[in-house]
């Protein structure tokens, strides 16, 4: 595994960053591929790391579809305030200071979602592959199948196939222990945050725009209602958790938008 | 260059408002080329695959493509004022607000094909045709239709409708209520709603995701071998209209919802989470997948002009 007296393989490992950057001396540098040459593991590790340089190299150069900050700049930033028109000024100021909070608060709710949609999966337990079952064909009738329960429709559908899944997994029931309490609050405190942002800004939003946002909310809230319940009911599915995790994530991107919306005219 | 703009800007501003009546609302600020107008209609160059930006508060913008290297603005502010701005190779078309008041903003635009578009609105209505180039709209209330664009494609609105058609290149887009329509398109595709339908007819992607909350999903259009496609609602349905040669392995996922499906469903055995099956069609080169939480899934063989 070593090829060179000197150099071992986790030695590499350790100075390839500097070494495909050329950051070491030439003896390092000279010893490093001695190494490689004679080790078949750290050579294919840096011919695989060489030909992503070369294949990353000849993509295209990535151009933004816009601005970002162009538009963020011009939400955020605080306006001329005209001696004259003091409540204007005043109100202006507030919906500035309005949208740092906002801004803020989008950080840190991006966050916590990742935060709880990462620790949900790494969370619980290990998989465990679904049990094998051998491959049961009987003669099949019809092309169309209406399926209805899947238990039923094995026990009353004698033409359909029944194969082994291999690829699936299923995952031991993990009730609250895939949650962590702590990521999960602060979602929910998140979440608050970015609502009473909403509530503040209610005077500045046009009616069609409040009405909009509340109904597609409510929504949200009773798809995260039906997806906790279920998943009460059955934690190892990985199938309600995405449900789950899905319409979390949507009801933060709605309420980041509804806390970016500019005001009305 | 910047001499021409102001030459061109100012003879046809002076033409648009040579009706007396609007020529108050007429300014020019300093040594800026921008002029303020209540109504313009003016035309200036724009090279090649140039960058054109529109922002109104509310109103409609129509924007079309065509042959000329050159953009030519028309249009009226109710109470605000129009304020058009630019280089060769970038314009901007702006409503600004008139002793704090803007109201509606109407304003027609025709740029060269290739041009690079971006539209933003508060309350405005788009319609963009024939641009052929990259386009990237954003309304809070208000319906989008994007017809022959290039390149990429994006979209967000809150609430209104959108129609999206014969886009070759990557389409991206969200909205929260009302529904989202494309058609003919080349490219990938990412589309989600919350309270509104979604229909994809006639795409052709390695990449397709549709997602929506209450809405339904309805597909049509051919899978690539090794291409990923994606359905999910929560309470809606999905319904995918699948080529009769299709080669893909399909899961399809509803906890209470029903599924129905042209092509023979193998079952696995041993699940009890809600219905969950995978199965394979043809060579099950494509991955699709369809999910609805109470929704039912519908696949059928199809039949149109979408089929290989």
């Amino acid at each position: 595994m070593t090829g060179h007296p000197m150099i071992t393989c986790e030695l590499l490992e350790e100075r390839l960053a500097d070494w495909l950057e050329h950051d070491l001396d030439a003896a390092t540098q000279a010893a490093l591929e001695r190494h490689a040459a004679g080790c078949a593991r750290c050579g294919r590790l840096v011919a695989d790391l060489a030909a992503i340089r070369r294949q990353a190299a000849a993509l295209p150069e990535l151009v933004p579809s816009r601005d970002l900050w162009a538009g963020i700049e011009a939400r955020i930033q605080a306006p001329v305030i005209s001696l004259e028109q003091p409540q204007v000024a005043r109100r202006r100021i507030r919906s500035a200071w309005w949208m740092g909070v906002a801004a803020a608060g989008l950080v840190a709710v991006t966050a916590s979602v990742t935060y709880y949609l990462t620790n949900r999966t790494s969370g619980s337990s290990p998989s465990v592959a679904a049990v094998d079952s051998p491959a049961v064909r009987a003669p099949d009738t019809s092309n169309r199948e209406t399926v209805g329960d899947p238990a039923a429709s094995l026990a009353t559908n004698p033409g359909q196939s029944v194969v082994p899944n291999t690829t699936r997994q299923q995952r031991p029931s993990s009730p609250s222990s895939s949650r962590p309490a702590g990521a999960a609050s602060e979602y929910d405190r998140d979440v608050a945050q970015l609502r009473a942002i909403l509530a503040e800004r209610r005077a500045e939003l046009d009616s069609t725009t409040i009405a909009t946002l509340e109904k597609n909310l409510d929504l949200i809230d009773r798809a995260i209602a039906e997806s906790r319940a279920a998943l009460q009911r059955d934690p190892a599915s990985e199938f309600l958790a995405d449900q789950l995790a899905r319409a979390m994530t949507k009801k933060v991107a709605i309420l980041r938008t509804a806390a970016m919306l500019p005001v009305r005219s | 260059m910047i001499a021409r703009y102001i030459l061109a800007g100012s003879l046809t501003t002076a033409m648009a408002l040579s009706a007396g009546a609007q020529a108050r609302d007429r300014e020019r600020e300093g040594d800026r080329n921008t002029y303020l107008t209540s109504t313009v209609d003016t035309v200036l160059p724009l090279a090649k695959n140039g960058g054109v930006e529109i922002r109104l508060h509310s109103g409609e913008v129509i924007v079309t493509g065509w042959a000329r290297s050159e953009v030519r603005v028309r249009g009226t502010s109710e109470r605000g004022r129009l304020s058009v701005e630019g280089s060769s190779s970038h314009i901007e078309i702006d409503a600004q607000r008139t002793r704090g008041r803007l109201g509606d903003t109407r304003v027609e635009v025709s740029v060269p094909e290739g041009t690079r578009l971006t539209v933003s609105g508060n309350s405005t209505d788009v319609t963009v045709r024939g641009v052929k180039g990259e386009v990237d709209v954003e309304t809070a209330n208000g319906d989008v239709v994007i017809d022959n664009a290039a390149s990429r494609v994006s979209f967000e609105v809150m609430s209104g409708d959108v129609q999206i058609s014969r886009v070759q290149g990557n389409l991206r887009g969200e909205a929260m209520s009302g529904e989202i329509d494309v058609t003919d398109v080349t490219g990938e595709v990412e589309v989600e709603t919350v309270s509104g339908d979604l229909t994809l007819r006639n795409v052709r992607s390695r990449y397709v995701r549709a997602e929506t909350v209450s809405g339904s999903v309805e597909f049509d259009g051919r899978t690539e071998s090794g291409g990923r496609y994606d359905f999910a609602s929560h309470s809606g349905d999905v319904h995918l209209l699948l080529p009769a040669t299709l080669g893909a392995t399909i899961s399809v996922e509803t906890f209470s919802g029903t599924i129905d499906s042209d092509f023979p469903i193998e079952l696995v055995p041993g699940q009890r989470h809600g219905k969950e099956y995978e199965f394979k069609v043809g060579d099950g080169g494509a991955r699709i997948a369809a999910s609805s939480f109470s929704g039912g899934i519908y696949i059928q063989r199809g039949t149109g002009r979408t089929q290989e």
